[in-house]
């Protein structure tokens, strides 16, 4: 017999507890991925049992986000049991660390996403929102592989070109993978002067990209500076106030029904 | 607090620091249960997958750097067994895998023991003291905390002796 990894079946175990997890990546960096996952995992926490895994096992910023800095995650003996607030479930390897360094080379990686997924006592929830790092390597190949549920990624660009051709390959992967691309989000796509939408960032065209590959779900975020000052403050709440909460909202209809039709 | 006089307070420090222990100890142990939990679970669907009517013996490398307490995990492995009829009878061994450590840098390798003593140092506050740290939750964190020891590079890899694994299982058809 082979080595056996014990912990490929307890994190099918856990899995089967989580109804669905949603995959929010894009590719490049800086793009306002945790934003949206963090909003995302905010918007469903309203109705729905949420956890969100913070998988940037290098610039892990969702203790931040969520004002968790000192937190730390309690043990029980079905696992590590994840910090709440705003009624989300909070796991991230910023937890573990200061401000110290995360270097970690491909299988070292490989190894910390499946020990963190196979020790985190999430107990049953309808959804999981993944932050993935930029990037299409280890953590979201290993995401992809390990989270075994039901799942569909949310991709987010902004409108530059670079940003586009970098998001196309991340597309072209997740369709590859077997994952259903359920929206495509134009982040920071405008900003709002007297009623003027001014282009800062490109004026890219993200929904013919989505078109092309057949997302059907596009969602335009202008640069607020209510959605800045909600994730930098520690103050999540503020982002109730915000248009990329109501325009989110489309994303959190359509996750509704899919967990309706599961049960 | 003031009234207090000095034996009562330290009589009471004392029983503070008594209950700071115990719960500090069960709160170290507790998350040994969750390895064992998916030892016995794994072993199980092993048993399923290879048409095993009973499993005998279930051999399970316990890699230092985890610092798990291989006692614990064997009475929570024999507590868990119960509740999956394959395994309930198994005997479950735990064995500890010798941490290495290779520098990618300059290519120095070198053992737990140092590491061991640094772990302590960093989060027990003397190089003697045991306690709980994050490595013990993710090994692989190592790197944030460790360097090689000869030319102080963070670019280091584990080589044996990371994580739990099982490595034989017997079993009777
Ligand atoms: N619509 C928006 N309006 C204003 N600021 C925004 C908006 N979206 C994101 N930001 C800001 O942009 C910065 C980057 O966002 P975020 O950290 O979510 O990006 P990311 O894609 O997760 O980055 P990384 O690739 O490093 O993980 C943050 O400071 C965030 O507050
Ligand atoms: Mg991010
Ligand atoms: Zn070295």
């Amino acid at each position: 017999m082979e080595k056996y990894d014990p912990r490929d079946a307890i994190i099918e175990e856990k899995f089967r507890k989580i109804k669905f997890s949603v995959l929010v990546g894009s590719g490049k960096g800086g793009v306002g991925k945790s934003t949206i996952a963090s909003i995302l995992a905010l918007s469903l926490s309203r109705k729905f049992s949420v956890g969100l895994l913070d998988l940037d096992v290098h610039g892990p910023v969702i203790p931040e986000i969520f004002g968790l800095e000192n937190v730390e995650p309690k043990e029980s003996k079905k696992g590590l049991i994840p910090p709440e607030k705003y009624g989300v479930k909070v796991m991230s390897l910023g937890f573990f660390t200061e401000k110290e360094p995360i270097p970690m080379r491909g299988n070292a990686k490989t190894d910390a996403i499946k020990e963190i997924l196979a020790i985190t006592n999430w107990g049953p929830l309808d959804f999981l929102v993944v932050d993935l790092p930029p990037g299409t390597g280890d953590e979201t190949l290993t995401s992809v592989k390990y989270v075994t549920n039901s799942k569909g990624a949310v991709l987010v660009t902004i409108p530059s070109k670079i940003s586009l051709s970098v998001v196309e390959r991340a597309i072209r992967l997740f369709r590859e993978l077997n994952v259903s691309i359920l929206a495509l989000i134009n982040n920071m796509a405008y900003y709002s002067l007297g009623g003027e939408k001014i282009s800062i960032l490109g004026e890219a065209h993200v929904e013919e990209l989505a078109r092309k590959y057949g997302i059907d779900e596009v969602v335009e975020i202008p640069i607020d500076p209510k959605v800045s000052k909600a994730i930098e403050s520690g103050s999540l709440e503020l982002i109730f106030q915000s248009e990329a909460y109501v325009k989110t909202g489309k994303i959190v209809e359509k996750l509704e029904k899919l967990v309706e039709k599961q049960s | 607090m003031l009234s207090v006089s000095l034996p009562t307070c330290i009589l009471e420090l004392n029983i503070y620091f008594l209950w700071y222990e115990v719960y500090v100890g069960v709160m170290f142990v507790l998350h040994e249960w969750s390895i064992a939990e998916s030892i016995v679970v794994s072993s199980a669907k092993i048993a399923a997958e290879q048409g095993a009517s009973k499993v005998v013996k279930v051999y399970v490398k316990v890699g230092e750097l985890s610092q798990l307490e291989l006692e614990i995990l064997k009475s929570a492995a024999n507590e868990l067994k119960r509740e999956y009829d394959v395994v309930r009878d198994a005997e479950f061994v735990f064995e500890v895998e010798e941490a290495r450590f290779k520098c990618l840098n300059c290519g120095y390798s070198w053992g737990f023991s140092e590491v061991k003593r640094k772990i302590n140092e960093i989060f027990c506050g003397s190089p003697d003291r045991e306690c709980d740290n994050p490595i013990h939750y993710v090994p692989d964190l190592v790197n944030s905390f460790i360097r090689c020891p000869k030319c102080g590079s963070p670019d280091f890899e584990v080589v044996t002796g990371r994580g739990v694994y099982i490595a034989k299982i017997d079993f009777v058809k």
